[in-house]
């Protein structure tokens, strides 16, 4: 399995764990003061490892190329989608660490838990509620993006048994 | 407690006008005076809060301030730590109980100098239905004239287990030392 694919399947396990981290956390009653603050902090560390990830994977494509689309409006369709989903790895790490800055709630945002990753900006109520919005419904869009392009991909692999596998779609 | 800490409350409760007697009697009221706290959470970073309603009464002397004494009254409900979700989450039952205990007190049992500018506050915290003797370290930060007379600022600093309160709730999340800083602006007469 090259880089780029080692890449890409990592991105989108995290992005499956941060999705159901995400949902899950918020309903997490505060009370549960330990186990909120844990989960809050795995899901800033993923997504800062996600962020990463994304731009390791924008440096490879530059360097290798990216993914073989198919011809026509399917490809036109998958590298709409694809841009979309790259776009919304890069965005959804920004929005929420912006939103975990401008939370009132004033935890730090700590990579693993103990290194303190400086907040930019300072509790703000309504900025806070504008940006966990923009969160919620990138969120959402990955979701569905990302269902969108793991059917499509199926599809793709199928429709190409048994032609040979290495003209199929290479994530990049 | 102590029959003399409980003598000193008694007569600080129910006899008011006998510090006012003395003309040196001033109010603890938020206009002039403010009560913050901290809590640590792991270590990792704190949560800042404040009272913002409460009410009572400072005896004092500034050139005796070991003849000083104060009793608070806090209402619990006015915790303030700059966020809703958190405050309700302390007005709740598994931290001040504000439905059960709608205020805690602080009343002074004895004020010893031990400085210039210093001096240190023995006295009673009940909060939750229990008391236990605190101790805090004032500090006169500042004394001066004014166009109307004298001013005075104090800062109070101290720190409590809120466990001794039976308020437990959040270990370790949240710490169980509590830091306390209280600023006061008096106008002396």
């Amino acid at each position: 399995m090259t880089t780029q694919r080692r890449v890409h399947w990592w991105t989108a396990a995290l992005v499956a764990v941060m999705l159901v981290l995400g949902w899950s956390m918020v309903a997490v009653p505060l009370a549960l003061l330990l186990v909120k603050f844990v989960l809050y902090q795995a899901h800033k560390t993923i997504g800062i490892v996600i962020f990463g990830l994304t731009l390791w994977r924008l440096a490879l494509r530059r360097w290798r190329g990216g993914a073989t689309l198919p011809a026509g409006w399917r490809g036109v369709a998958a590298g709409t989608v694809h841009a979309a989903l790259l776009v919304l790895l890069l965005a959804m790490p920004v929005t929420g660490f912006l939103l975990s800055a401008a939370s009132p709630s004033g935890v730090p945002t700590l990579f693993l838990g103990f290194i303190a990753i400086p907040h930019p900006i300072g509790p703000d109520p309504v900025l806070f509620a504008r940006l966990q919005g923009l969160h919620r419904l990138e969120g959402w869009a990955m979701l569905v993006l990302g269902l969108a392009h793991g059917g499509a991909g199926l599809l793709f692999h199928r429709a190409m048994i048994p032609g040979p596998r290495q003209t199929g779609a290479t994530p990049g | 407690m102590r029959p003399i800490a409980m003598f000193l409350i008694l007569l600080f409760a129910l006899s008011p006008r006998l510090a006012d007697a003395s003309g040196l009697t001033y109010p603890v009221e938020p206009a002039s005076t403010h009560i913050r706290f901290v809590v640590g959470h792991l270590g990792l970073f704190s949560t800042t809060g404040e009272f913002k309603d409460f009410s009572g009464q400072l005896f004092l002397d500034a050139d005796h301030p070991e003849t000083a004494r104060v009793a608070v009254k806090v209402e619990t409900a006015s915790v303030d730590t700059f966020w809703g979700d958190r405050n309700d989450l302390l007005r709740s039952s598994d931290y001040f109980d504000v439905g059960h205990f709608p205020d805690m007190t602080f009343t002074s049992t004895a004020v010893e100098r031990t400085g210039p500018d210093t001096a240190r506050i023995h006295g009673v915290l009940t909060l939750l239905g229990r008391s236990h003797a605190e101790t805090f370290d004032a500090v006169l930060t500042d004394r001066k004239p004014d166009a109307t007379g004298e001013v005075a600022d104090f800062r109070v600093e101290g720190h409590v287990l809120r466990s001794d309160f039976g308020m437990t709730a959040g270990k370790p999340m949240v710490a169980d030392q509590v830091d306390i800083a209280i600023d006061a602006h008096v106008r002396l007469k």
